[in-house]
């Protein structure tokens, strides 16, 4: 049996199509590392201040974006202070900055206030670095070109150190070069949240105690949404995900039982 | 005001529904709509990305500080900026046959810095700190927790053996240590395998569900 490969598409394509418009939802049970980085971010007090650095293009939103949405949420309704910035990835300036502008339009949240967005600033991993010693030296003016010396909030803060908690959202090695430059020399506390692919190469971290947390993938995502009861993009996904992994499985068998069929009869 | 806005947005929906049915008509076969896409997102991407760094690293960093800003009045301040830009300009001296040989200063300072800095502490955390985790004290840990770390033992040791020494062996024992190897490796691999279909597929459901939406907000269902 010959399946098209354009037949293949077609299924692929009708199986995530249809769970997103019926709007079919799972039930998700949340995994350790996503319970650890939701419980790690409760534990915080109110008005703590926290770093949450945004290293992803825009082609890894369809991951990391959700992830970054269900975060702000829940750190805007633990009302705690969250500090974005994007040290190590230019291209998602915009696109994190709006994302985060819609959640804390529709949560009454206020810029500069409630949470602050720095962007982006040259100089990778040496900004890191400087960011350890001396903060103001890396970051002196917000995303809307608001020097940080006038909030009365940030003179409690000298150097990266006195944040309570650093969250990367990453789709390559930032949380490395953090987990090097920011955890091990400063020993702020860190959770992360990356892309399926890089999921797995994270977890001897998590075993080690090095990352607090971890959201691996969209699962990861729809995982967090779950435990924070809300109902959006990834949780979404999910199901479509679902779906289009039942097809593989299936695809798979078929491709099994052809391949054995045909060596059996001495077909190749 | 606000119908022009609604227009502009319809506008904007088309052509993003144009371009992502450009970008997905590579599935069967290369084509002009397919290229043209693919340029154009190089293009915007390399352009974006230029520009924010251009904004946050020449001007903010370099022009600023040295012709508007008050605070860089200092001879050691200015030369704390024009020192470095100087050092970066050597890169372009590659072009030239005669002067190609000053790129390699900028060259090795990077080089050279970046491994004094990154070599400690990243053995700190990529090396020392996995073994300490390896290495743990079983009188305060559950029966399911040392039948885990007994596990994770046997696979950091099997899997060590086989890249370390399986080329000088054709000894039975050998290849069986180093076979158990394989088999963790396998299971590593397979998970980062699943993890990278999970990936893909986001990718394809974040294309869908935007398509879905563009369409529905075209025809007013959103």
């Amino acid at each position: 049996m010959k399946i098209k490969k354009e037949v293949i598409y077609f299924l692929l394509l009708l199986v995530i199509i249809l769970p997103l418009i019926f709007g079919i939802s799972f039930k998700i049970k949340p995994t350790e590392p996503v319970i650890n980085f939701f419980q790690e971010i409760n534990s915080l007090k109110k008005g703590s201040f926290i770093v949450v650095t945004i290293s992803f293009d825009p082609s890894t939103k369809a991951e990391l974006l959700p992830m970054l949405d269900a975060l702000t949420y829940h750190l805007f309704k633990n009302d705690i202070i969250p500090v974005y910035m994007n040290p190590l990835n230019a291209n998602v300036t915009n696109l994190g900055y709006l994302s985060i502008k819609k959640i804390a339009r529709k949560m009454k949240k206020k810029e500069n206030s409630d949470y602050y967005y720095l962007g982006f600033v040259p100089g990778d991993k040496s900004a890191l670095q400087d960011m350890g010693e001396d903060f103001y030296s890396v970051y002196k003016k917000t995303f809307d070109g608001k020097d940080l010396e006038n909030f009365n909030i940030f003179k409690n803060i000298q150097k990266i150190s006195d944040f309570s908690l650093l969250i990367d959202l990453a789709d390559g090695n930032s949380t490395l070069d953090l987990l090097t430059y920011i955890n091990t020399k400063y020993g702020v506390p860190m959770a992360s949240g990356v892309t399926a692919v890089m999921a797995s190469e994270y977890y001897p971290y998590l075993n080690s105690g090095q990352l607090l947390g971890l959201l691996g993938g969209l699962r990861g995502a729809a995982e967090y949404e779950t435990l924070l009861d809300m109902s959006a993009k990834a949780r979404r996904g999910m199901s479509a995900q679902t779906f289009a992994h039942i097809l593989i499985f299936i695809l798979i068998i078929i491709g099994n039982y052809e391949y054995f069929k045909g060596k059996r009869h001495g077909n190749n | 005001m606000s119908i022009l806005r609604e227009k502009g947005m319809g506008i904007i929906n088309i052509i993003v529904i144009l371009l992502m049915l450009s970008v997905l008509s590579f599935v069967f076969k290369d084509n002009h709509f397919f290229k043209f896409t693919e340029r154009l997102l190089v293009g915007v991407s390399a352009g974006y990305g230029f520009l924010i760094i251009f904004n946050a690293g020449f001007i903010k960093k370099i022009w600023i500080p040295l012709f508007y800003s008050t605070g860089t009045n200092n001879f050691f301040q200015v030369m704390n900026i024009i020192l470095p830009c100087l050092l970066g300009l050597l890169f372009f001296t590659s072009f030239s046959k005669k002067y190609g040989f000053l790129a390699k200063y900028p060259l090795a300072f990077l080089l050279g810095t970046g491994a004094g800095v990154e070599i400690g502490p990243r053995i700190e955390t990529s090396i020392m700190r996995q073994i300490n985790s390896s290495v743990v004290d079983f009188s305060n840990l559950s029966l399911f927790e040392i039948f885990n770390y007994i596990i994770i033992l046997i696979a950091i040791v099997t899997t060590m053996y086989y890249f370390l020494f399986i080329v000088r062996g054709n000894k039975k024992r050998e290849n069986f240590i180093a076979n158990i190897g394989i088999f963790f490796m396998m299971i590593g691999f397979g998970a980062s395998f699943g993890y990278t279909i999970m990936g893909r597929l986001s990718l394809l459901i974040e294309v869908v569900d935007m398509f879905r939406e563009r369409i529905f907000s075209i025809f007013g269902l959103l």
